[in-house]
């Protein structure tokens, strides 16, 4: 066998501006944690060992030293672990295997990153949630539906956020966001 | 000519044109579509709903009941735009609406001389006979008649939106109260949005010469505006109409975005926006009313505090001759700020007699009424009601204020009769809003603003801000005394809904014909129904109906207030959701692939699946469908099956919970293997199936239908966190991480062979049917391969990570081509597994079960699982229950029709005889005939019996042979091969 197949991304690799919005497609590697039943008591001395930083609270995230690594606290049981491709994270993700449960979803996810004075009032058409900086600090990380599709919105930054939405509707996703940002008046 | 020198808030220095009927007309920035028809002297705009009335502007904001036209042309052409609403913008271009031939000489004014004939419910009495004119002839002729504007018919050009906003204090209104509320709010810190309707903020401040704090009111509202602006926590929202308030704190609002471009933007015009609001105060102020005398409809006649606003806001003189119909101290007002104007204020009328008379040099009659009034197209006189005729062109009429208590109505809380000012004022009040200003009926601006503070001081402390800095305003004293509601002398037609023709008269027939509870009243009347929602007339009619029924208005009572508080337009609602953004589309990781290969798509739920793959030459899908079939038969095929919901189950109790949740045992599956599942739902009927492979001791991976997916992981969750919560299981969607394919046929082994890498071995001996394992492929990409088989061929389903579909699409396709590999779509892989029997959708209806199926013998009774009981019961379990089997028609030429019922031969075709239906059908290319899967009772003790496939809506009757539901391959050799 001497073919080698190439990977893509849902939205082959965006990046537009719409004003003072800019959408840009970023597609980290994404794991899902889950942490065994009675587990639980050992999964802060056991991240904090393996991941070298603090374990978020549900509806937070939390970055290690060099911002390459984000873990997520989903629920009771579950976190997401974010870093970028092509980082050497690969240890990481074994030394957790040996307790956790661990299942790849990258290629579940698009990532678009939303940034730029305006991105409150883009996302304020089709997020719910209240984005502001006293309900919605910098690195929470909060499950919600925009346009009837499922999205993780992570605040990254004041004006900044990533996105992660089903990849298959990738497009429709896009097309919500995009529509959000031409629509500001 | 009709426009003051130097008085208004309009620019003067921007002249806008628009037109009205055709006719070009001007007018000035500020100005809205009303004022700007006034100073053109255009006080006729429409004619009135039932009887074809003249009507002009009565109003000056949307309480307008008459003033109702057309906006826009074509396509962007939208009906019932109150012109009092409307901001004046260039190119604007109004008509106005419910009348034949033109508004002057409007055919349809024969309604009025047949008014008699009209009144209240006449409908309900008439047009009854003869029966068969009620569809040809009377409600043709009735829907032609009636309505007011007309829709364009063609889709709405514009665009809208939605969004959602969220603040500590949603204020509703921004007159004197809400920009002191939004004030004290702004200062403490508090997030706030401030809502109102008009364009201009700053409410009957704009229209008033009020003196606020020894300045001017407007120059009050400029500073104010200006200090909120600079507050980075406050977001005012002029254009916006809080329409409904509903539970818990979420209010709608309509904003309007773009008049001024309409046509030319391509931003929404309008945003449909959710407000969550922590408390919410509401300024909605007050609108008034009119008085009740005889032809009070006429144009010319308006509302005081309208005319008063037309003079002061737009520099408006609204007549030549103007004379003043009151009741209270506002009437007075009106006719000091229009003298001051230099207007010819001809007389004042109050019916009040003891008053210390406020102005100098008025004529003026106290204790009188006017009776009756005269005029064409226009008021030309007045009649009081000792005889004196008046000559006026304009009478301003003010019966009071009625408060705004619209919203705190919306969850069920009814107004309360107010004897001091006579008016209705808000009862029981949504929770978390507080009501200010006139809303709450007080009048006196200083009362107002002192009781503001108050409030806001408590709602503040509430959201836990303090308040900062002193804020004292102080007004100008301003009286209001009303005097109470008194009959109406008058003779003829007297008006109390303008919108809906609603006269004293309808209000007398409905109570002598026993609807006088107030709901049946405004059932039976129409009366504050239609766009106004009584805004004006409500409270007018309920004073008739206390003097008719001799009650106090608090005993007659009042119907309450519904959201919308003005229309919203059913675009407004929908929002974007309109052509690709109505729902989301899903995508499969081989959708690119297939489109540049002409597959035709079909929807299944969201996703957007290839049906079939037409090649050059082929003229119907059969052909595409057929071919497809027989070459997956005889060689290879491929298919996207990446929209199977695809589930990871880990933890220690993952074997313990699949034997929980499917009716037949997974515990001990061996891993590296799969097994076909049947879920059940709690009443024993059947729910999905799938298949369910064992990657570890801890690890299966579970695929559902696609039409399931979503609704098995949302029961598995619930199965694992509600009912077994202690279990160590953890579940994970894996559709859209994995791109899935199923490769079938005699040569998908020797094909995968080609891209799997050299030290995975998928021989017979090592990876036998139902084994399942992971794999490299196309030199180490990690993939899962499931020897498994829909098809019933030699097949497998091999799952890659999504981001390499595309490019593993065109690699093996490549690799393929020594073996002639095509694509097939959904179609080809509907005939494939009804050629070999297997069940789908159509036979998981919900309403069969494990029985039904032929699968009883997989319900394991020694476990227990979910539904494994309620199977067991009687009706669903017993003999002669139906059974899934294959049909065949004895004519081969004949086509079977899924949803045919089956009757024995020699029946009738009737309910009584119905022994089961059919419920998939296709074209077998291998067998050259119709087949089909049914379910019939007994059916699998009734092979080669002849019954007739019934299909009514074609009237066709084909006689059927039952076989077995395995047409092809039934040892199932091919695919163990």
């Amino acid at each position: 066998m001497d073919k080698k197949i190439s990977p893509t991304t849902p939205l082959s690799g965006l990046h537009s501006v719409i004003g003072n919005v800019t959408l840009k497609e970023v597609n980290p590697e994404i794991f899902c944690i889950s942490i065994p039943k009675k587990m639980d008591k050992k999964v802060t001395s056991e991240f904090k060992r393996i991941l070298k930083f603090d374990v978020p609270i549900i509806g937070q995230s939390s970055l290690n030293k060099n911002s390459t690594i984000r873990l997520i606290k989903n629920s009771l049981d579950q976190f997401f672990i974010l870093f970028e491709r092509n980082s050497e994270v690969a240890g990481v993700i074994k030394s957790l295997e040996k307790d956790f449960y661990i299942t790849e979803q990258s290629d579940a996810w698009v990532g678009i990153e939303i940034f730029g004075k305006s991105s409150h009032n883009c996302l304020e058409r089709i997020c719910p949630l209240d984005l502001s900086a006293e309900s919605f600090g910098v690195n929470t990380a909060v499950r919600t539906l925009m346009e009837h599709l499922n999205v993780l919105i992570i605040k990254t930054a004041e004006d900044s956020f990533l996105l992660l939405s089903a990849s298959s509707s990738a497009n429709s996703f896009l097309s919500a966001v995009e529509t959000s940002a031409q629509n500001i008046v | 000519m009709f426009r003051l020198e130097s008085r208004g808030l309009i620019n003067r220095e921007k002249r806008l044109n628009f037109s009205f009927n055709g006719k070009k007309l001007y007018g000035y920035d500020g100005d809205t579509l009303a004022s700007a028809l006034l100073a053109n002297g255009n006080h006729l705009v429409g004619r009135s709903f039932k009887y074809h009335r003249p009507r002009g502007i009565f109003s000056s904001g949307s309480e307008e009941p008459s003033a109702l036209v057309q906006v826009g042309l074509g396509a962007n052409t939208e009906p019932n735009i109150r012109a009092t609403t409307i901001q004046l913008f260039d190119d604007l271009v109004a008509n106005s609406q419910n009348h034949f031939g033109p508004l002057e000489w409007d055919f349809m004014r024969v309604n009025d001389f047949l008014s008699p004939f009209l009144s209240a419910g006449f409908y309900y009495k008439t047009f009854m006979w003869p029966k068969s004119f009620w569809e040809k002839i009377y409600e043709p002729i009735i829907r032609k008649a009636a309505g007011l504007g007309r829709l364009s018919g063609e889709p709405d050009p514009s665009t809208y939106d939605k969004g959602f906003l969220h603040c500590d204090l949603l204020i509703i209104g921004a007159g004197p109260s809400g920009l002191q509320s939004a004030l004290m709010a702004a200062r403490s810190g508090a997030k706030v949005i401030v809502a109102d309707e008009d364009f201009l903020l700053g409410g009957s401040l704009n229209g008033d010469h009020t003196q606020i704090n020894n300045d001017t009111g407007v120059n009050w509202v400029k500073k104010t505006i200006e200090e909120l602006m600079s507050f980075k926590n406050v977001r005012l929202m002029p254009k916006t109409t809080i329409y409904g308030a509903f539970d818990h704190g979420i209010f709608g609002a309509l904003e309007i975005k773009t008049n001024l471009e309409r046509v030319k933007s391509d931003k929404p015009r309008q945003v449909l926006w959710r407000i969550y609001a922590k408390q919410s105060v509401l300024c909605s102020g007050s609108s008034e009313r009119s008085l009740l005398f005889g032809n009070n409809d006429r144009p010319g006649i308006m509302l005081s505090r309208s005319v008063r606003q037309y003079c002061n806001r737009w520099g408006i003189i609204p007549g030549k001759k103007i004379s003043i119909y009151t009741n209270n101290d506002d009437g007075w007002i009106t006719a000091k700020d229009l003298k001051e104007a230099g207007c010819n204020v001809v007389m004042v009328i109050d019916e009040r007699s003891d008053i210390v008379v406020p102005i100098k040099n008025v004529d003026y009659r106290l204790g009188k009424k006017v009776m009756d009034t005269k005029g064409s197209l226009r008021i030309s006189s007045l009649r009081l009601d000792d005889g004196t005729t008046v000559e006026t062109d304009c009478l301003a009429v003010s019966g009071g204020f009625n408060p705004n208590v619209h919203l705190t109505c919306h969850e069920r809380g009814r107004p309360q009769w107010q004897e001091k000012n006579h008016c209705f004022i808000p009862g029981k009040i949504p929770k978390g809003m507080e009501v200010v200003g006139a809303a709450s009926g007080a009048f006196d601006l200083n009362n107002i603003f002192d009781e503001t503070s108050l409030k806001m001081k408590k709602i503040l402390s509430y959201l836990g801000y303090k308040h900062q800095g002193k804020i004292k305003l102080t007004a100008a004293q301003k009286p209001y005394n009303v005097a109470p509601f008194s009959k109406s002398l008058a003779k003829g037609k007297v008006w109390v809904d303008l919108q809906n023709d609603v006269t004293i008269k309808d209000i007398k027939i409905a109570v002598q014909e026993g609807f006088h509870s107030v709901e049946l009243l405004k059932r039976y009347t129409t009366l504050g129904m239609a766009t106004d929602q009584g805004k004006t007339s409500n409270v007018l009619g309920l004073s008739v109906l206390s003097l008719l029924k001799n009650e106090p208005i608090e005993k007659v009572g009042t119907t309450i207030y519904r959201p919308p508080f003005t229309p919203v337009p059913i675009g407004a609602f929908a929002g974007r959701s309109r052509g690709k953004h109505f729902k989301p589309v899903r995508l499969t990781p081989s959708h690119q692939w297939a489109e540049q290969r002409n597959a035709v798509f079909v929807e299944t739920g969201n996703w957007l699946r290839a049906q079939w793959f037409p090649l050059e030459g082929e003229l119907t899908w059969r052909e595409s469908v057929d071919r497809e079939v027989l070459q997956t038969r005889e060689s290879v095929g491929i298919c996207d099956v990446t929209t199977l919901g695809k589930i990871d189950i880990k933890g220690r109790d993952a074997g313990a919970f699949l034997n929980f949740v499917y009716a037949n045992n997974f515990g001990k599956l061996a891993v590296g293997k799969v097994r076909y599942g049947l879920m059940l739902r709690d009443d024993g009927i059947a729910f999905d199936d799938g298949t369910t492979a064992r990657f570890a001791e801890d690890h299966f991976v579970m695929t559902t239908t696609t039409t399931n997916a979503v609704t098995v992981f949302r029961h598995l969750e619930f199965c694992r966190q509600c009912l077994k919560p202690t279990w160590d299981v953890h579940l994970l969607s894996t559709t859209d991480h994995w791109a899935q394919f199923a490769i079938a046929g005699p040569n998908s082994r020797a094909l995968l062979s080609e891209i799997i890498d050299s030290k995975s071995d998928i021989s017979n001996a090592s990876f036998p049917f139902m084994a399942c394992g992971k794999v490299s492929i196309f030199n180490g990409i990690e993939a899962r391969l499931f020897r498994i088989s829909f098809s019933g061929e030699l097949a497998y389903e091999l799952a890659l990570p999504r981001r390499y579909a595309s490019s593993f699409m065109e690699h093996i396709f490549e690799t393929g081509k020594k073996f002639n590999l095509i694509p097939y779509g959904t179609e080809a892989l509907g005939v494939m597994r009804i050629e070999k029997g297997h069940a789908a959708g159509n036979e998981l209806n919900g309403q069969t079960t494990a029985n039904n199926l032929g699968l009883g013998k997989m319900v394991s009774k020694l476990n227990d699982c979910i539904g494994n009981t309620m199977s067991e019961r009687e009706k669903i379990d017993g003999e002669g229950i139906l059974k899934l089997v294959g049909f065949a028609p004895t004519n081969k030429m004949q086509t079977l029709v899924a949803g045919s019922h089956f009757i024995p031969k020699g029946k009738p075709a009737k309910l009584q005889n119905d022994e089961g239906w059919m419920s998939s059908v296709a074209f077998s290319p291998m067998l050259n005939k119709s087949i089909g899967l049914g379910f019939i009772k007994a059916g699998d003790q009734r092979y080669g019996e002849k019954v007739d496939s019934v299909n009514p809506l074609n009237k066709e009757v084909i006689e059927v042979e039952i076989t077995s539901p395995h047409f092809f391959d039934p040892e199932g050799d091919r695919l163990r091969g």
